[in-house]
């Protein structure tokens, strides 16, 4: 795990290996800005299912719904949600 | 600290996969390399290589497009997209395995209107597919802001390197639609790829260091070779090669073509969890 580091910023650094770093970030950022009115840096761990659930119609259209899911398990998983 | 500081299953997973999928990305040169042999052929013998080449590459596109699709839904874009892409490429297979069956034994499908309605379809539907690869990254919510001045930019540049390319075929086909409907249709086709060059670039771009990038530069550069496959076949006359020179040319950007369209595909797949 990434101690200290805040979480939504782990969710955009996992994301960017599938979409790139770019592309993470504004997704994650425009999602926390539009779904909890907040910056990334803000985002607090009970936060990140809504965070999660905000990126997901993204995620299932890049990826198909089986493998969005899968990926949105293992985030949680790895940020122990 | 980045993410890959932490050894997660993602990062793990990522870092597997993206060695892989830059490898795929020779397929297509090592397939151009093998049908480049043909000019050691004789010329008939030349001929059922680049053909059997054909349907072996359309055929493989063809179905891991289609196993590709299987993990959308109806109704998602990338699920009309391959599965597309997926069928064009049968048509293509399909139409390529009647020619070699006629030239190999003779008879066979020779009817003009079956092979060209087969060209038609192809065309179609991948020309559908790209724009719906196109239409996917933009209503995926992900596409950064860009201004209008810019996005028409991008599109004008796009449409006039068609026209430039596709133009001088597609007068022709409109001087000569009445029997020649299939050539309008096969450079409408093209040109609609050609255009889509740029906008299927924007999302590589934006994902540039992702393993979903390469789905989409694959598809760009499969484009970028029918591109090159057209300014070929227009300019190869006023080159002064021979014949089985030219004809080899046509034959490896072909398949090149093709295959970094089946590099998409396999990329896809290994971009998913």
């Amino acid at each position: 795990m990434a101690n200290g580091k805040p979480p939504a910023l782990v969710v955009q650094e996992l994301l960017g290996q599938y979409m790139g770093p770019f592309t993470s970030k504004h997704a994650v950022q425009i999602v926390a800005r539009q779904a909890l009115s907040r910056e990334p840096e803000a985002v607090t761990r009970d936060q990140i299912p809504a965070l999660l659930e905000g990126l997901g119609p993204s995620l299932r259209t890049l990826l198909g719904k089986a493998s969005a899911e899968k990926l949105a398990d293992q985030i949680r998983l790895e940020l122990g949600l | 600290m980045t993410a890959d500081d932490f050894d997660s299953t993602i990062n793990v997973r990522a870092r597997k996969q993206r060695p892989l999928i830059r490898l795929l990305l020779l397929i297509p040169f090592v397939s151009g390399a093998i049908v480049a042999c043909g000019i050691l052929m004789p010329d008939a013998t030349a001929g059922l290589f680049y053909r059997g080449a054909l349907v072996i590459a359309a055929l493989l596109t063809a179905v891991s497009a289609l196993i590709t699709s299987s993990a959308f839904e109806k109704g998602q874009k990338l699920f009309a997209a391959w599965s597309a892409l997926g069928i064009g490429y049968a048509l293509a297979a399909i139409r390529h395995s009647m020619r070699l069956w006629t030239l190999l034994l003779g008879g066979g499908i020779t009817n003009r209107a079956v092979l060209d309605s087969l060209l038609v379809l192809q065309n179609v539907l991948v020309a559908l597919a790209l724009w719906w690869f196109v239409r996917a990254w933009q209503t995926s919510g992900l596409a950064a802001p860009m201004s209008r001045r810019t996005q028409l930019t991008w599109i004008f540049l796009g449409i006039a390197v068609a026209i430039v390319v596709g133009g001088y075929p597609l007068i022709q086909g409109f001087q000569t639609a009445g029997n020649d409907a299939v050539l309008l249709v096969s450079t409408a086709g093209d040109m609609i790829g050609i255009a889509l060059i740029v906008p299927l670039i924007t999302p590589a771009l934006a994902m540039r260091g992702g393993l979903l990038m390469h789905t989409w530069l694959a598809l760009a550069t499969s484009e970028v070779f029918w591109l090159l496959y057209d300014v070929w076949v227009g300019t190869k006359g006023m080159m002064g090669l021979a014949p089985s020179t030219a004809t080899v040319v046509e034959q490896i950007l072909r398949i090149i073509a093709v295959m970094f369209a089946f590099v998409a595909t396999v990329a896809h797949r290994r971009s998913r969890l």
